[in-house]
């Protein structure tokens, strides 16, 4: 099963690095993007954690579309 | 209108402040904890990117030819976006002004003393090929009966076609050149006559690089070849790096604009609007003492 699977997934691996750049990023866009909307700074974070899940969510499910789309090329 | 609870102080000059240098106009306003975020997060993202960039993601302009007459100038779109973040935008500006100016061009002499590191070839050190060579370069301008000379030495390593590496120490005079101060590339090229080697007399020649200051090519416009290196060293990391670095100006816009009109939505600790209005309709069921109903003692 793994063995069947690894040629698949290497290529994730791979780029594993540079992917994991896109969480601080979501993370900042997240912050400064809810800073700008209210002043408190709990709201700030309760908005900021939203956010980055959403974003996350919506990245996640990209990601699941493209991966299903590639898997017979 | 903002809250009156945030403190815009003169908005106008905020706002200024937050687009030179994010974070500072919400520290002028006495915004801490915003400032604090809005520094951390925009410096960082733009920082970062730049470092990953190899410092080269900020330019005005990307050029090509590079033969120094024919020099195609193309606009960096990505430029917009760094706008955003007043000080390195105009940094950028400043250095495609000392990019473009008459005395940045290679060079035959010396202002002063260069020590520095080298790396390149030695030709006529082992016959018919060059030697690889790496160390310390120290040159400066002397007087000679045929006029100012470029002389100095060079004490470093070289790779022997045997495989060895062995300690290499040349002296070196005229025939010197060096490339212009300022440009993208981190590298700038150098040539000089050897006229002694380990070995004996030489009448060979010294091709290579010294490193360019952080000063000296930041911001300075990229050349095609720089950026095409940085694509093939770099693949996906370098476009990551140029992505940190517009987001990070397109978001100074929206800090921007918190310093100079406040929170877009309110201060945070509204009530949402379905439970103000289910408040409201309560009050109105509610009966309202009229003054008639007041009794007074």
């Amino acid at each position: 099963m793994v063995a069947t699977m690894l040629p698949t997934l290497l290529p994730i691996f791979a780029n594993l690095n540079v992917s994991w750049h896109l969480v601080p990023l979501a993370a900042m866009i997240s912050l400064v993007y809810s800073a700008s909307r209210v002043e408190l700074p709990a709201a700030i974070i309760q908005r900021s954690v939203r956010l980055f899940l959403t974003i996350f969510l919506f990245m996640g499910v990209v990601f699941a579309i493209l991966w299903v789309l590639s898997l017979g090329l | 209108m903002a809250d009156p609870r945030v403190p815009l102080k003169n908005p106008a000059l905020a706002a200024v402040l937050a687009y030179l240098f994010p974070g500072a106009g919400h520290l002028y306003q006495g915004r801490i904890f915003k400032a604090v975020l809005y520094a951390v997060c925009i410096w960082g993202m733009f920082l970062y990117g730049m470092q990953k960039s190899g410092w080269s993601a900020l330019h005005t302009h990307q050029i090509s030819g590079g033969d120094g007459r024919s020099l195609r100038w193309q606009r960096n779109w990505g430029f917009l976006t760094h706008m955003g973040i007043g000080t390195p935008a105009t940094f950028a500006f400043l250095q495609t002004k000392r990019f473009q100016s008459e005395s940045n061009q290679p060079t035959r002499q010396l202002s002063g003393e260069l020590v520095s590191d080298f790396r390149g070839i030695a030709y006529d050190i082992v016959p018919s090929e060059g030697l690889s060579v790496s160390g310390r370069i120290r040159l400066n301008t002397r007087q000679t009966e045929y006029g100012p000379e470029v002389s100095g030495v060079f004490s470093g390593d070289g790779l022997f076609p045997d495989g060895d590496v062995k300690p290499v120490e040349l002296e070196l005079e005229g025939g010197f050149l060096i490339g212009p101060p300022c440009a993208g590339d981190d590298a700038r090229g150098l040539e000089i006559d050897i006229i002694k080697s380990d070995a004996g007399p030489s009448s060979g020649s010294l091709n290579g690089i010294v490193p360019r200051s952080l000063f000296n090519r930041v911001g300075m416009p990229a050349t095609e070849q720089q950026i095409e290196r940085l694509h093939g060293t770099q693949g996906k990391g370098y476009e990551l790096a140029l992505v940190y670095t517009w987001i990070a100006g397109l978001l100074n816009i929206l800090a921007v604009w918190d310093a100079y009109a406040g929170p877009a939505y309110g201060y945070g600790d509204e009530q949402p609007e379905s439970e103000g209005e289910s408040e409201k309709e309560t009050d109105e069921d509610s009966p309202v003492p009229s003054n008639t109903d007041t009794v007074n003692p």
